[in-house]
């Protein structure tokens, strides 16, 4: 249904007026993946790893360097700027920051109207029962209440529940939702997650959930992708990249998870941590995590490692090739 | 030696805002202890009124703000820091009790060499030369695993990462030796595994100099790496206090539990996590009786008009619930 093939999004760095620039940033580089109808990918990362930018890619927010996205077998990073909009009904996102992603000016009323508006052909009263039944579904009950309120008289939660309410306004068949719930208070979270599950259960939409947080991909998401400085590291089902991960990486961040367990958390076994994440701007040679991995060899200072699969995964590290 | 003695204690402690709405009751009748060499955690979401408690202590507070009633006492000599006049509130802040704060780079000089900033409280407090805190400044990097450390004083806050930034946050509030470190939420605006890093490091500094530490954070999961004893915060009031073996095993406050299983962890399977319904309360009209009674799945009509005391279960253990006691 989804297919994300060698995708990259270079951006320019210190660009002269005229000519070229001879930096580039590499945000995204060479990621593919497959999404089939009904699955659960969670996109895994820590800042600057370029989740969000792919995200963004796939949805063709912005332009990418090269690659091929299919939607529904169409390549949606050939079609023109008409077609492309009368898919993105089928194509929704939720953002991080519901505060910055809502009008500040508009009734929570006129908000979700503006969808159908937009793109069906549905009389006012049809759409009014329409955004009633949508903030039914999204719990904010009874939806009378909320109709004429501002975004900022809601909650966070509150606020991020309208947005999950406007992404799913038409069906759409996949949703990106980036850092849902990172923005809201630990108590809300939870609201959040279960109101992402249900939908997810009740539509069998593709989802795609963006977060820096493993724990949170793993109450949501079947598959996960592992990204590090705009590279994937390692790609597979999340239950076994949790219980056994491949990539050194990937083991790092599962061991410096916070446990919220006093007992396993002072028992269990840390990988050491050496230094910082680098910057993309002046990424080490060779594999990018090498100054950081425990087991970095001579050959991992020279080039990056290709893509393996190993037990049903996919990995790039030299430990496995 | 010292673990059964206090080094501060804050009692009945209230501190309001005054804001265009009205009064914010930011932190309302709190009390607590800290011990020697103990790692206290004060835990709760935004608007809880845990930095505003923190802040208290060393007295940072912003203008619309007052303390207006309760005591915080440094011991051994009993000073009560509510009272103190500015000046040897200067002496206190840095020397006796140090501060990290959340954001490094709001924290830190952008125009300042990190040596000199460093340096800075080196010179107030202990009155030494320039060269000599300095040289101090450099020691104290290479304590908190800074590569280059003598090349790094010469640099300015920007060419460091977050969490280069951090430490040298951390080396500032160590650097006369305080026997309180309170920290805002330290690691909040840093990467996981830079997080782990540096919470390792202060965990090792605090064992070493037996320093007593505030943690305050809403990140349940590194209390529980770092911390003994938790106190948990809802709407400006303290809801339960414990043992942090104790709390996380058996909770009894019902926003403690709640709390504790709307964290997503991967020791979980799918499905568990429960949120709380509803959201925290506005602090200018706090609901009567008991704060968390919009929220509590067990609530009954005593807590709607009389608001539970923090009663003591065990040692040290004390929860605020009509349910317990």
């Amino acid at each position: 249904m989804l297919r994300v093939i060698d995708v990259k999004k270079y951006f320019p760095v210190g660009t002269r007026i005229f000519g070229k620039s001879r930096h580039y940033l590499k945000a995204v580089d060479s990621i593919s993946f497959n999404a089939f109808q009904g699955d659960s990918i969670g996109i895994v990362g820590e800042s600057g790893s370029g989740k969000t930018t792919l995200a963004r890619v796939i949805l063709r927010l912005i332009e990418p360097t090269s690659g091929e996205v299919y939607f529904n077998n169409i390549n949606i990073l050939k079609l023109g700027r008409r077609e492309i909009w009368k898919l993105r009904p089928k194509m929704q996102m939720v953002f991080q920051d519901p505060m910055a992603s809502l009008n500040p000016r508009k009734k929570i009323k006129q908000i979700l109207s503006q969808v159908f508006e937009i793109h069906t052909n549905l009389t006012r009263q049809e759409i009014l029962e329409r955004v009633i039944e949508l903030l039914e579904k999204v719990g904010l009950t009874p939806p009378e209440l909320f109709l004429d309120r501002y975004p900022h008289e809601l909650s966070g939660g509150q606020r991020q529940r309208i947005c999950i309410a406007r992404a799913i306004a038409l069906n759409p068949e996949l949703l990106i939702a980036d850092e849902p719930v990172s923005a809201l208070d630990v108590s809300v979270r939870g609201q959040i997650v279960n109101l992402l599950l249900d939908i997810y259960e009740q539509y069998r939409i593709t989802y795609i959930v963006i977060s820096h947080d493993i724990a949170l991909i793993k109450n949501i998401c079947k598959n996960a992708l592992v990204m590090y400085l705009g590279k994937m590291v390692e790609r597979g089902e999340i239950e076994k990249i949790i219980n056994e991960p491949l990539h050194p990486y990937t083991q790092l961040l599962i061991s410096t998870i916070p446990i919220p367990d006093p007992e396993i958390a002072r028992k269990r076994k840390r990988v050491s941590v050496i230094g910082d994440i680098p910057s993309l701007l002046n990424p080490p040679r060779g594999c990018y995590f090498h100054p950081r991995c425990p087991y970095s060899m001579d050959k991992c200072r020279l080039e990056y490692p290709p893509l393996v699969e190993v037990d049903d995964r996919l990995v790039s590290c030299y430990l496995y090739s | 030696m010292f673990s059964s003695s206090k080094i501060l204690e804050v009692s009945n402690l209230y501190v309001q805002y005054l804001t265009l709405q009205g009064i914010v009751k930011a932190v309302d009748g709190v009390s607590f202890s800290v011990g020697w060499g103990e790692s206290f955690a004060i835990v709760g979401e935004s608007g809880s009124g845990k930095s505003t408690l923190a802040f208290s202590v060393i007295r940072l507070l912003p203008e619309n703000s007052r303390i207006v009633n309760g005591k915080i006492l440094l011991y051994p000599e009993n000073i009560d820091l509510v009272k103190l006049p500015e000046e040897e509130m200067r002496k206190i802040r840095g020397r006796r009790i140090g501060m990290i704060f959340q954001d490094p780079m709001t924290f830190l000089n952008p125009v300042m060499r990190i040596g000199d900033q460093i340096a800075e409280a080196i010179i107030y407090h202990q009155k030494c030369s320039p060269t000599e805190a300095k040289r101090k400044a450099v020691k104290l990097l290479e304590k908190l695993r800074i590569p280059d450390a003598s090349d790094v004083v010469n640099r300015y806050p920007h060419q460091l990462s977050g969490g280069m930034k951090q430490r040298v946050v951390i080396a500032m509030a160590i650097s006369c030796n305080p026997q309180l470190l309170i920290a805002d939420e330290p690691t909040t605006a840093l990467d996981v595994t830079v997080q782990a890093e540096v919470l390792e490091l202060l965990k090792n500094l605090i064992n070493e100099y037996n320093m007593s530490l505030i943690l305050v954070t809403h990140d349940l999961g590194i209390v529980a790496e770092i911390c003994d004893r938790v106190a948990i915060m809802y709407a400006g009031k303290i809801m339960e206090i414990g043992d942090v073996y104790r709390l996380y095993k058996n909770p009894k406050h019902p926003y403690t539990i709640g709390l504790l299983n709307a964290v997503p962890t991967i020791y979980k399977s799918k499905n568990e996590i429960a949120g709380i319904k509803g959201s925290p309360p506005n602090l200018i009209n706090p609901p009567i009786g008991c704060r968390f009674h919009p929220r509590c799945p067990y609530v009954f009509d005593k807590c709607k008009i009389y608001e539970p005391p923090l009663i003591e279960i065990s040692k040290s253990n004390y929860v605020a619930c009509w349910l317990v006691g």
